[in-house]
């Protein structure tokens, strides 16, 4: 079958009004992550993790999917109405979205970052389509040493973006991978760090430790200064025919300085808003607009992250490596299922894997028409104020724990990874790191020990095959660039937002 | 004691704290690798197949890191971390309090009572006065997130020990 057939077999199967309901449910509910301060991607998909996994894995992917690129347009909506990025994508969004607002334009600045989002998160999807499969068909070629590599070098990529210390990311990414030795061994099934109890014999839940990282230590923060809100009005929410045409060359220019980044290990949306708005700013003719209410300055980050976004389902699909703290959680959800991404998934389960990448077109028509009405009902919810906004949210992290494996243990797991992350946010240490280490731990000692295995014990191995000798010089490159980088330039950081 | 004051003493505790983190790093490291050791041998041809290895490079790593970050810590005086003032931080312990005792809340009165209860209580530490509002919140929270979760996703919340013993569910 072709890339279009199977496209087509996937629009059939995400049409099904079952499909349907939850990549609607999944915008709206992403659309209200992105939206609510304080709770971000992140730790939304983590919280409604355990929501997925009681559908058909299908259904469940696509929402949590659709969770995801919700929460990236929904972001947009308190940046600019309100100066409060929704999550650490929407940040510089802030930055001329706002200053639209004040000047009464927070209808136009709000419609242009949806159709630049629908416009760049559409054009990524078609890079989905077309380069995931190439990718997949590379990826069968790999090995236990070309997998063990990739993984090093997406670990070491994001831990170079991912925070100010370089030293404190691969401290995080070490108790991350440390925390999935706990439990059982993967190669022999002999009990590892149980210290003699049964309870952890089962391993530590990663779900909870994401909800408890992110979740908790968010709204324990945020617990500091419960502060007010104070909106901009909305007048004139569309564009005009020439306001749309003025934008297109940023529109299009956002996608493609978006997507290409996106495809990279630690090139959060985060990191490329950012990017992308140097970039469009770079290229103003009339750069002093840029800060004071320039639609420009909206377009270039909500346009790039939206494209990065459906770009990292690319490296997902068709690698298993996760580029991002959310598309790990993405990860772990389809590990529950028992799926495993990678070039395999593509032949085995190819009516799944279409199925999700053609509801993301859905889910991307959807949130472009739904947005734009319900402002009204976003800033509604913006409204509820934090007294009632953070119980209602630990309830809900308390159930999305609970219910994974029906214990009070992940719970108190859940509350003692708040404290840490809490902890760790104080004193800057960076959270993706960790969320990545956690994700690809047991994968990544899997292919190290089987690496060694096959090798007699030698590293001499990843030497001498040309792609993991690749990655491995990649990998040094990466490390040497970011150490000179760190001298000059602070990097954002997505999950200390 | 004046806020300042105390907010001054505050940051220089936090200041002291800064440069021991990496010496915590190395212990936490150190501890990884006795604990790595203790798993056995790191042959690749034994029973266990070396599955210390994983953790006791790891344990290497934190070590070296820490070590890093102790001299690093030496090296910059001037970095300190923006640390909340008293009344804020006894907050976000009353805040965190009342989450942990979410459990026995729930244990005991079940899932729908102890939220309840729970959600209120957090509520009016972080600021909310009205007393009816707490409660039709409340009420309006755990049985909404009650019905969605155990009747319509079959997700199962706990009974609690005191609806389990008279026998409502």
């Amino acid at each position: 079958m072709s890339i279009f057939e199977y496209l087509l077999n996937g629009f059939a199967v995400a049409l099904t009004p079952n499909n349907l309901l939850f990549a609607f449910i999944g915008s709206l509910l992403g659309t209200l992550v992105g939206v609510l301060p304080g709770l971000g991607p992140t730790s939304g998909m983590a919280i409604l993790l355990s929501v997925t996994t009681a559908v058909d894995p299908t259904a469940g992917i696509i929402m949590l999917a659709a969770i995801y690129y919700g929460a990236m347009y929904g972001g947009s909506i308190t940046s600019i109405l309100i100066n409060i990025p929704g999550e650490a994508a929407s940040v510089v969004t802030c930055l001329d979205g706002y200053q639209l607002a004040k000047q009464g334009k927070a209808g136009l600045a709000l419609s242009m970052a949806a159709i630049a989002s629908f416009i760049a998160g559409t054009v990524g999807l078609f890079g989905l389509v077309f380069f995931s499969p190439i990718l997949a068909d590379f990826a069968l070629a790999f090995g236990p040493p070309e997998y063990f590599t990739l993984m090093v070098l997406s670990l070491t990529m994001i831990t170079g973006l991912s925070g100010a210390s370089m030293t404190k990311g691969f401290v995080m990414a070490a108790i991350g991978l440390l925390i999935t030795a706990v439990g059982q061994d993967p190669m022999t099934a002999l009990p590892r760090f149980n210290f003699g109890t049964v309870t952890l014999l089962a391993g530590i839940n990663i779900v909870a430790v994401v909800i408890g990282v992110f979740g908790i230590s968010e709204i324990l923060e945020n617990s500091e200064e419960p502060g007010m809100i104070l909106f901009q009005k909305i007048n004139k929410l569309y564009p005009t025919v020439k306001e749309l045409y003025c934008s297109v060359g940023a529109i299009l220019r956002s996608t493609v300085s978006g997507f290409f980044p996106g495809l990279l290990p630690g090139m959060t949306p985060s990191v490329v808003s950012f990017m992308a708005y140097d970039f469009e700013r770079w290229l103003s003719s009339n750069r002093e607009r840029f800060g004071k209410g320039a639609i420009e300055g909206v377009i270039a980050p909500e346009g790039a992250n939206n494209a990065a976004t459906s770009a990292g389902f690319i490296p997902l699909f068709s690698l298993g490596i996760p580029t991002t703290p959310p598309l790990a959680i993405l990860l772990s959800g389809l590990m529950i299922y028992g799926l495993t991404p990678g070039p395999i998934l593509f032949q085995q389960r190819p009516d799944f894997i279409w199925a999700v990448i053609a509801s993301m077109y859905i889910g991307n028509a959807m949130l472009l028409i739904l947005n734009l009405p319900l402002v009204g009902m976003w800033v509604r919810f913006i409204k509820i104020p934090y007294p009632y906004l953070a119980p209602g949210i630990l309830a809900f992290c308390f159930i999305g724990t609970f219910s994974i494996r029906n214990n009070m243990f992940d719970v108190w797991t859940a509350f003692a990874a708040g404290v840490f992350g809490y902890f760790m946010r104080k004193l800057h240490f960076p959270l993706a790191p960790m969320v990545l280490g956690l994700v690809l731990g047991p994968i990544l000692e899997q292919s190290f020990r089987q690496t060694m295995t096959s090798s007699g014990g030698s590293f001499a191995i990843c030497l001498s095959r040309p792609i993991a000798a690749g990655f491995l010089i990649l990998t040094l490159i990466v490390l040497i660039v970011f150490v000179l980088l760190k001298r000059k330039v602070t990097i954002p950081d997505e999950s200390n937002s | 004691m004046r806020p300042s004051k105390m907010r001054k003493d505050w940051n220089k505790v936090m200041s002291k704290t800064e440069k021991i983190e990496g010496i915590v790093i190395i212990c936490i490291g150190v501890l990884v690798v006795i604990l790595s050791f203790k798993l056995g041998g790191f042959s690749l041809n034994e029973a266990n197949q070396a599955m210390g290895l994983f953790p006791i490079i790891l344990g290497f790593v934190l070590i070296g890191c820490g070590i890093k970050l102790s001299l690093e810590g030496k090296k910059d005086e001037t970095k300190r971390m923006k640390w909340p003032e008293r009344p804020q931080m006894i907050r976000v312990l009353f805040v965190f309090l009342a989450m942990l005792a979410n459990v026995p809340a729930v244990e005991i009165f079940g899932y729908l009572v102890g939220t309840g209860i729970i959600f209120g209580i957090q509520c009016w530490l972080l600021g909310e006065q009205r007393f009816w509002r707490i409660c039709i919140c409340a009420a309006i929270l755990s049985f909404v997130s009650f019905f969605i979760f155990q009747k319509v996703l079959y997700i199962d919340l706990p009974d609690g020990f005191i609806p389990k013993m008279l026998g409502v569910n």
